[in-house]
């Protein structure tokens, strides 16, 4: 049973209960023990469980990444306890130098496999979708209740205050008004003179998906398609490839056996899917102007995005 | 994860081909075998140029320690040759 001290305070003489006085702060630890208020404790209940559901999740959470990174090093540990029991006998018992050979490759292979265990992001899949779901609705939400149907607009990292992030003018068909400077860091913003010129610059997949690349690269569509591989490939794990094709003001990217599925939201007739985002986002920070996404097709597995590099007016 | 699946899967199979493909020679030295594995995984390594930068790191100390047996191959045989 939880007791709390005191009936008055000893600082400024208020009658009070709790923990501190509720007039002066002071805290209530000396004096007699008096029993916490029912609703007090009451209110209590639902952040203690919460508190304790947190740890719960945390180390669901732990575990699963343990599982996951184990599948590597496990295998990785199992290889190289054959590998030497297979080389060992083969070597000096048996006398067989291909057995001997075949235990030489289990022990390189578990080297490998020990050296990529040690590689595997510590969070779970499961839970980086957790927090791009929360995010993604969050926006949708917003777009979808402000009834925005024009395109968002992605600007390089040199338009905006932090890294590369979409602009979704709140007005269908805006005029063309040129950016000056560089936007604030806030939600609403204005990029023109005009009262109609107000949109929203929100952080997209792609924000975060240019952070991961080692080096911007420039605007020549063989470096575009290399950092595109490289994300889509070997960071993300989400397409086979991609393919690039630069002509004057226009992008056409392939990629190649993507796994995300294609939704037909109203959010993402606005903003683009999810790779669209990251492409248009590594586009408009390769040639530093702002980028739209004119089309956007999923077919068998194979995602057609057609950009639109604009000038500096929008 | 999923060039890290098929990554170590083109190993494997490259490490057993050649596996079953001496044996079929006739090769009795372990150091053929060894050095042919050594070559075979650092080309299949170099060619998977997409790995994210910890990963490479990670197999440029395995790269590192396989080149070593190798150098050691090559400089026991040397001495048996001198010798």
């Amino acid at each position: 049973m939880a007791f709390l001290r005191s009936s008055r305070c000893p600082n400024c003489g208020q009658k009070a209960t709790g923990i501190s006085c509720r007039w002066c702060g002071y805290p209530l630890m000396r004096g007699r023990a008096v029993k916490e208020p029912r609703e007090q404790k009451r209110l209590k209940k639902p952040v203690q469980a919460s508190a304790k559901a947190e740890p719960k999740a945390k180390e669901e959470a732990r575990e699963k990444a343990k599982t996951t990174k184990n599948l590597y090093t496990w295998a990785g540990l199992g290889l190289l306890v054959a590998g030497s029991l297979v080389f060992l006998a083969a070597y000096f018992v048996l006398l067989l130098t291909w057995l001997a050979a075949l235990g030489i490759s289990m022990l390189i292979l578990s080297f490998i496999l020990l050296a990529l265990g040690r590689t595997i992001p510590k969070l779970p899949p499961e839970v980086s979708a957790l927090f791009l779901e929360t995010g993604i609705n969050n926006i949708a939400a917003l777009v979808e209740e402000l009834g925005i149907k024009s395109k968002a607009i992605y600007l390089p990292s040199s338009l905006t205050s932090g890294g590369p992030q979409a602009l979704i003018p709140l007005h269908f068909n805006p005029l063309l008004s040129p950016i000056t400077k560089a936007f604030p860091q806030r939600l609403i913003v204005r990029y023109g003179a005009s009262s109609d010129n107000i949109g929203l610059l929100v952080t997209t997949t792609g924000t975060t998906a240019v952070g991961m690349l080692e080096s911007i690269p420039g605007p020549i569509s063989a470096e575009l398609e290399s950092a595109l591989t490289f994300l889509f490939r070997g960071i993300l794990g989400v397409a086979d490839g991609t393919r690039v094709i630069t002509s004057e003001n226009h992008i056409e990217v392939e990629i190649y056996n993507s796994h995300i599925e294609n939704k037909t939201a109203w959010f993402y007739q606005c903003l683009g899917g999810p790779l669209a985002s990251v492409v248009a986002s590594v586009a408009a920070e390769a040639w530093n102007r702002p980028v739209t996404i004119k089309q956007e097709e999923h077919h068998r597995g194979r995602c057609s995005i057609e950009l639109e590099v604009l000038g500096e007016d929008i | 994860m999923k060039i890290y699946n098929s990554y170590i899967l083109i190993i494997a199979i490259l490490l057993l081909l050649t596996t079953v493909i001496l044996v079929a020679l006739g090769q009795n030295s372990l150091d053929v075998y060894y050095t042919t594995y050594v070559i075979e995984a650092l080309i299949v390594t170099e060619l998977y140029i997409y790995f994210n930068a910890k990963a490479r790191r990670g197999l440029s100390l395995v790269s590192a320690i396989l080149f070593g047996g190798f150098l050691v191959i090559v400089s026991l045989q040397v001495i048996k040759i001198l010798a």
